[in-house]
């Protein structure tokens, strides 16, 4: 609507603050392509740019993830660079895990906290060189990040725009990275990461890594060679069932694998207006990504007390559904209690199970115990309501075991 | 790791000045082996830079029988004379309120009347702000009965001094001193005056907001000092550091100089002892670090054992000091004044409350000012020898234009040549000087800033906010180490209440510590 109007005005109208100058998002290395492919033309915002929801049709391209192989636009994903003779101690003082055993070429995931011991963050930590770390995250941290290594020998840079990525995820991701002469990255193990020429003669930064819970490797190059590798990869598609997906597809694919994402299961300890939305990694059900062991890291003292104190009030659980009905916001209960929330929910088409993520109170944060979950849902314009059992599982949902074949 | 002589300490004390020296003497009473290292060749500290004993603790002068290890006054009720442009200087004696009236009389008669008021005033807000500045600040922990008491007591404490006052003291708490005086005097040179005694120390002007507040720190009195006055030792502030250091000896304290310290070191969370910077390493179970929060927490303790938003909010606790120190070696003491009167006034020169301000402005930016305000005290050294101590306010550490090196001689020039022109009884005795800069004091007291408190004393860095929020206890994150430095609740103005509140955080710590030790066995 405002373009319309927009084209019949001088341009000294234009010009009024009430009307956009340029695009008020930024488009992505891939954008030329994924406009083309983009049937629906569904696109949201993400940290800035535009990226898309769906292409034609989010269940195909769910079906892409978990039958083929998918590609998703990870170009907005904020990237830092932590680099220096002590950057791994600000890595290590930053995160929950223990960085000194972090090889070279490898990945891990893990939390960061502030002194309360509440997330802040949580992402992968690329370690490129014995002095060179790469962390991937969804909201902006140089602050944080630039603070936590004052005093130390190493810099922090945002690199976001510097490096376009494209996530490969899908049972035949390993076969399609072999098929543009990456044949040497598709044979990463689980969590490596490293530096390849592909069939196009450009660097490609190859993690094995994802959001998906399936096989599937994360691709990082320089801006310049985003729409060559983009080429070289579609040019297979139709070999390997590969397909362009969107963030609707992603989030399905996301919820089975049981990954948390921030603004959904918790909200970061730093944006929070309510101290009560934060979570600590326990909660968050991320223990197995903290080494309360190690020399000290932001929030140790915090989580040790939280620990002696009988862990977290709140826990994170898996919630296995009756009924087809996607437990979306729903109300946990027991005997008429209200003791928990859904965070996330879906009908998982793979499982073929109506799945969950939900913060309940900690102790009913056992495995098998069953919940009343009172769901809501749009019965065309009017409000429908199911009660359903919700059992608590294990949020890992999906793992295929060729994930780390 | 231990070297050579592995002699086991209960405490060791970093740091000897005055607060340092405090609460080594405090733990050796109790009976812990205690060792104070200091990284200088003298005891002291920043105390060498004050004539005049601020707000030393009763508590502090009774617990140690000061008295015992000869610690006499000179006087306590420091006396003022206002110094004016071509005419007598103005005295405010505490100890002769007539006199004082008369001479304000023949100023403003207005002024006169209010003067006694004003002190009066500021002594009653200043008895109600007293259990604040004396007692550890609360955690504001409800959950805590402890806690509860604490707050209860400094609620009652407020509340004791009626509606009216307690009323007065919200209003004027946060509020700028220049409004404060011209609302109270109609003279420039009782306004400048006010404004002096607020902003000395800190880098605030006149029209900074909360100068108030450390206005009212000043008039809460020392060691049997009259409301709004400081006392004097016998032999100056080095008499004080002396009673102290042998009260210090008494209870079998180790005294070691010229022993900087390296690092302190940390071993999972916990403080164990300290490493010199000669290599030598000496444990201890408890750690009390008088040094500068920053210094102690940034440099000997490392960002490596603290989380991001404790350092972060370390490092940006204001404290950028602005108050040089000038000593000045006469040749004789001056003459025409009685010698026993000379070390108990002070000189002050801020003529008003736009002296003040434009001079602030100027350190503001970096700059020096053309005509500093300060503070004047002689001192008679016997055998005819004599020293000037100058505080000199609105004299920034880094210089925006050139620096020290190139700025030094002129700028003391300068100094000397108003100090003369004001005081003319002292011009033509001047034999040396030596200018201490903030930077100079950073350099020479390892204290970041080069800040005579450590740390500014606003009230948005006063009691529970002191030295950073939630850190008010004199704990650290790093069990077993203590701060009880002037960066601690209340500050500097050589009150020893740092020292002695860091002792006793120490030594509960210790207790709670073992009880539950006791419980488990």
């Amino acid at each position: 609507m405002t373009t319309a109007t927009a084209t019949t005005m001088s341009p000294a109208q234009t010009q009024t603050p009430m009307l956009p100058r340029g695009p008020m998002l930024k488009r992505s290395p891939f954008h030329e392509r994924l406009a083309a492919l983009n049937l629906a033309n569904a696109w949201e915002a993400w940290q800035g740019y535009t990226t898309a929801s769906l292409f034609y049709d989010a269940e195909d391209e769910y079906f892409a993830i978990r039958t083929g192989a998918s590609l998703y636009d990870v170009s907005p994903m904020l990237k830092y660079r932590i680099a220096g003779p002590e950057a791994e101690a600000v890595v290590d003082r930053l995160v929950s895990k223990r960085i000194d055993k972090l090889k070279p070429g490898r990945v891990t995931y893990a939390p960061w906290c502030d002194a309360r011991g509440r997330v802040i963050e949580e992402g992968t930590i690329f370690r490129l060189s014995p002095t060179e770390f790469r962390i991937n995250c969804a909201e902006h941290q140089l602050a944080w990040f630039s603070e936590t290594a004052h005093g130390f020998d190493a810099q922090v840079e945002e690199v976001t725009e510097e490096i376009a990525g494209l996530a490969l995820q899908g049972p035949t991701s390993k076969q399609v990275l072999a098929d543009i002469g990456l044949a040497e990255a598709a044979a990463l193990p689980f969590f490596g990461i490293g530096t390849f020429k592909g069939a196009g003669g450009y660097p490609v930064t190859v993690s094995r890594t994802g959001f998906t819970g399936d096989l599937g490797y994360e691709l990082w190059v320089a801006p310049e060679h985003a729409l060559p590798l983009w080429d070289a990869l579609m040019a297979r598609s139709d070999l390997h069932y590969l397909r362009p997906i969107g963030s609707r597809a992603l989030d399905v694919a996301r919820i089975e694998a049981g990954h948390i994402l921030i603004n959904v299961e918790f909200v970061g300890a730093r944006h929070a207006i309510r101290p009560s939305q934060t979570r600590t990694p326990s909660g968050l059900g991320l223990d197995w990504a903290v080494d309360l062991a190690k020399p000290h890291f932001n929030g140790r003292r915090a989580l040790i007390a939280e620990r002696e104190a009988g862990g977290p009030k709140r826990r994170l659980v898996g919630l296995d559904v009756t009924g087809r009905k996607p437990a979306t916001g729903a109300y946990l209960y027991h005997r008429g209690r209200e003791v928990g929330q859904v965070t996330s929910a879906t009908w998982s088409p793979i499982t073929k199970r109506n799945i969950a993520l939900a913060t309940v109170e900690a102790r009913y944060a056992t495995e098998g115990t069953v919940l009343d979950a009172e769901i809501y849902y749009m019965k065309e314009v009017t409000q429908g309501k199911v009660d359903a059992a919700a059992t608590i599982v294990p949020p890992r949902f999906y793992q295929p075991g060729h994930r780390r074949g | 790791m231990t070297t050579g002589n592995a002699k086991h300490y209960d405490a060791i004390v970093i740091g000897g000045g005055h607060n340092g020296l405090v609460a080594a003497a405090l733990m050796g009473q109790i009976g812990k082996r205690t060792l104070l290292i200091e990284a200088s060749a003298e005891l002291g500290g920043m105390a060498v830079h004050a004539p005049a004993i601020g707000r030393l603790s009763e508590t502090v002068v009774r617990a140690l029988a000061l008295d015992r290890h000869g610690l006499r006054f000179r006087t306590r009720s420091l006396a003022t004379e206002i110094l004016r442009e071509g005419t007598s200087p103005l005295p405010l004696q505490p100890d002769d309120p007539a006199a004082t009236r008369q001479a304000i009389h023949a100023l403003s008669p207005a002024d006169a009347e209010a003067w006694p008021h004003f002190q009066q005033r500021m002594a009653r807000l200043a008895a109600g702000l007293a259990p604040f500045l004396e007692r550890t600040p609360p955690r504001l922990r409800l959950d805590d009965w402890g806690e509860r008491w604490e707050l209860a007591r400094l609620g009652f404490a407020v509340r004791r001094m009626g509606r009216a006052d307690m009323r007065d003291l919200l209003r004027i708490l946060p509020l700028n001193v220049a409004d404060l005086a011209e609302e109270v005097f109609e003279s420039d040179v009782l306004r400048g005056l006010l404004s002096f005694d607020a902003v000395l120390g800190n880098r605030m002007g006149a029209r900074s907001p909360n100068t108030v507040f450390p206005l009212l720190m000043r008039h809460a009195g020392g060691a049997g000092c009259r409301p709004g006055t400081q006392a004097v030792a016998e032999g100056g502030t080095a008499a004080l550091i002396d009673a102290l250091r042998k009260a210090a000896a008494s209870h079998g304290v180790e005294i070691r100089t010229d022993a900087p310290v390296a690092r302190i070191l940390v071993e999972d969370g916990r403080a164990t002892g300290v490493e010199l910077t000669d290599g030598g390493t000496i444990r201890a179970g408890t750690i009390l670090s008088s040094a500068h929060a920053g210094t102690t927490l940034i440099d000997l303790v490392g960002p490596r054992h603290l989380d991001t938003d404790f350092t972060r909010a370390v490092r940006h606790a204001r404290g950028a000091g602005v108050t040089a120190h000038l000593i000045l070696n006469l040749s004789a003491p001056p003459a025409g004044g009685d010698p026993d009167t000379l070390a108990t006034t002070r000189r002050v020169h801020a003529p008003s409350i736009q002296a003040v301000e434009r001079a602030f402005d100027r350190a503001k930016y970096g700059e020096l000012p053309e005509d500093p305000p300060f503070e004047v005290t002689v001192v008679n050294e016997g055998e005819g020898h004599a020293r000037a101590h100058a505080l000199i306010q609105y004299v920034p550490g880094d210089l925006k234009d050139g620096d020290w090196k190139t700025e030094r001689d002129a700028f003391t020039k300068r100094l000397v040549a108003r100090i003369e022109d004001l005081c003319p009884d002292l011009a033509g005795r001047v034999e040396g000087a030596h200018l201490a800069t903030p930077a100079d004091i950073a350099a020479r007291h390892r204290a970041p800033g080069g800040h005579w408190h450590h740390l500014e004393t606003g009230l948005d860095q006063a009691f529970m906010l002191r030295p950073v929020p939630g850190w008010a206890q004199y704990r650290t994150p790093i069990e077993g180490l203590f701060l009880c430095g002037a960066s601690t609740h209340p500050g500097g103005w050589i009150s020893g209440q740092p020292g002695l509140n860091g002792a006793r955080a120490a030594l509960a710590a210790e207790k709670a510590s073992g009880k539950v030790k006791g419980e488990a066995a």
